[in-house]
C-alpha cells in the first residue's frame, strides 16, 4: 500500500486494516473480492436504479440486500449504512425516499470504487 | 494462531450457498486455507440440487446457509432438511446480517444447528464450523457404535422362556417337540461351548465305585 493511498483514505469509505483481517491477511484474496465487486457493480447498479424507478420494493430490497453484503465483507462503511437504509425502505414499503438515498448511495460508490480501484494497484 | 495448528480439520465437506459472490469468494477461501474441503453454490435451489444428489465422500455433512438467497431461502432449506429422509442429523449453520433475538430464534426454531452474522469474523467462522465438525464426528461415531451393537445383538441367541425337562434322564423338550439331551440343546441354542469336567461330588462318588470294584 502506498502512503498516499492511506492518506487520501477516508475510514468511513473503506476500511483496509479491518479487509486484511477479514481476509486473513491475504492481500491476493483482498484484491480478488475489490475486483469482483467492481464487475458486480456493472450489472448491479442498473438493476438497482430500475427497481427504484418501477417502485418495485422485492427486486430494490433483494438488491440492496447483497450490496450490503457485500460492501460489509470489504468493511466499506458508507457504503454498507446507505445499502442498509435502502433496503429497510424497500422492507417496509416507503419508497418515499428511495430517489434521494440511491442517488447518495451512488454518489458513495464512486468513492468506493475509486478507492478499490487505488488498492487494487497497491496491493 | 488458529486452531488448525492444533488440530488437522481431517474430511469434513462443506457446502456454502451464499448468492453474494464476494461473501461466497470470502468463505470458501477462508474455510480452504483452514484445511476444509468446500463446494459453492450460488442460490438455494442450486444448494438443494447438490444436497439430493451428491453421494457418498462427496456428500457435505456441514452446510453454511445464507438466510436470504433467491429461489430458495436458508430458512426453507433448514426446513427441508429437517423433514427429508437422511438430513435430519445434516450440520446447519445460517448465515445472515439479520442479528436481532427474534431472527435468531427463528433461525434455530427452522432447523439451523448454529448462527453466524455478517460481516463474519475469520476467527468466529473457524471456531464454528470446528464445533460442528466436533458434532459431526461424535454423530458419526455414534451412529457407527449403535450399528455394530445392533449387528452383536442379532447374532446373540438368547434362552428364555420355560423349559420342560425330564425328571429322571434330564431331556429337555425343544421347540419342535423333540426330546433331546441338556448338552446338546445349550449348545443348539446359545453361543456357549461346553467343556467336559467332573464336579467334586461325582468325583467322590465315581471314586468310590471304582474302589469298591472287586479286583
Amino acid at each position: 500500500m502506498t502512503k498516499s493511498a492511506s492518506v487520501s483514505a477516508s475510514p468511513e469509505v473503506l476500511d483496509e486494516k479491518a479487509l486484511l483481517v477479514t481476509v486473513g491477511g491475504d492481500r491476493g484474496l483482498a484484491r480478488e473480492l475489490a475486483q469482483i465487486f467492481l464487475q458486480e457493480l456493472d450489472s448491479r447498479m442498473p438493476e438497482m436504479a430500475s427497481a427504484v424507478l418501477a417502485r418495485d420494493k422485492t427486486r430494490l430490497q433483494f438488491a440492496a440486500h447483497v450490496l450490503r453484503g457485500s460492501a460489509a465483507s470489504l468493511s466499506a462503511t458508507r457504503v454498507t449504512n446507505t445499502a442498509a437504509e435502502l433496503e429497510t425502505m424497500a422492507r417496509a414499503g416507503e419508497m418515499a425516499t428511495a430517489d434521494a438515498t440511491f442517488a447518495r448511495l451512488k454518489g458513495e460508490l464512486g468513492s468506493l470504487s475509486a478507492r478499490l480501484t487505488m488498492l487494487i494497484r497497491d496491493l | 494462531m488458529t486452531f488448525a495448528s492444533l488440530e488437522r480439520p481431517s474430511s469434513v465437506r462443506i457446502l456454502v450457498a451464499e448468492d453474494d459472490p464476494i461473501t461466497q469468494r470470502l468463505l470458501q477461501s477462508t474455510l480452504a486455507r483452514l484445511g476444509w474441503d468446500v463446494i459453492t453454490a450460488p442460490d438455494g435451489l442450486e444448494a438443494w440440487r447438490l444436497l439430493e444428489t451428491l453421494e457418498g465422500k462427496d456428500a457435505p455433512e456441514l452446510v453454511l446457509l445464507d438466510w436470504m438467497m433467491p429461489g430458495l431461502d436458508g430458512i426453507e432449506i433448514c426446513r427441508k432438511l429437517r423433514t427429508t429422509r437422511g438430513f435430519e442429523l445434516m450440520y446447519i449453520i445460517l448465515l445472515t446480517s439479520r442479528s436481532g433475538k427474534e431472527d435468531l430464534a427463528m433461525g434455530l426454531a427452522a432447523g439451523a444447528n448454529d448462527y453466524i452474522t455478517k460481516p463474519f469474523h475469520p476467527a468466529e467462522l473457524e471456531s464454528r464450523v470446528r464445533v460442528g465438525q466436533r458434532v459431526v464426528k461424535l454423530q458419526t461415531s455414534l451412529a457407527a457404535r449403535i450399528k455394530e451393537l445392533e449387528a452383536a445383538l442379532s447374532e446373540v441367541k438368547q434362552l428364555q422362556g420355560l423349559l420342560p425337562i425330564c425328571s429322571y434322564c434330564k431331556k429337555v423338550r425343544n421347540e419342535a417337540n423333540y426330546w433331546q439331551q441338556v448338552e446338546a440343546y445349550i449348545t443348539s441354542t446359545s453361543d456357549v461351548q461346553l467343556t467336559h469336567s467332573v464336579c467334586p461330588s461325582c468325583m467322590e462318588r465315581v471314586m468310590r465305585e471304582i474302589e469298591e470294584v472287586p479286583r
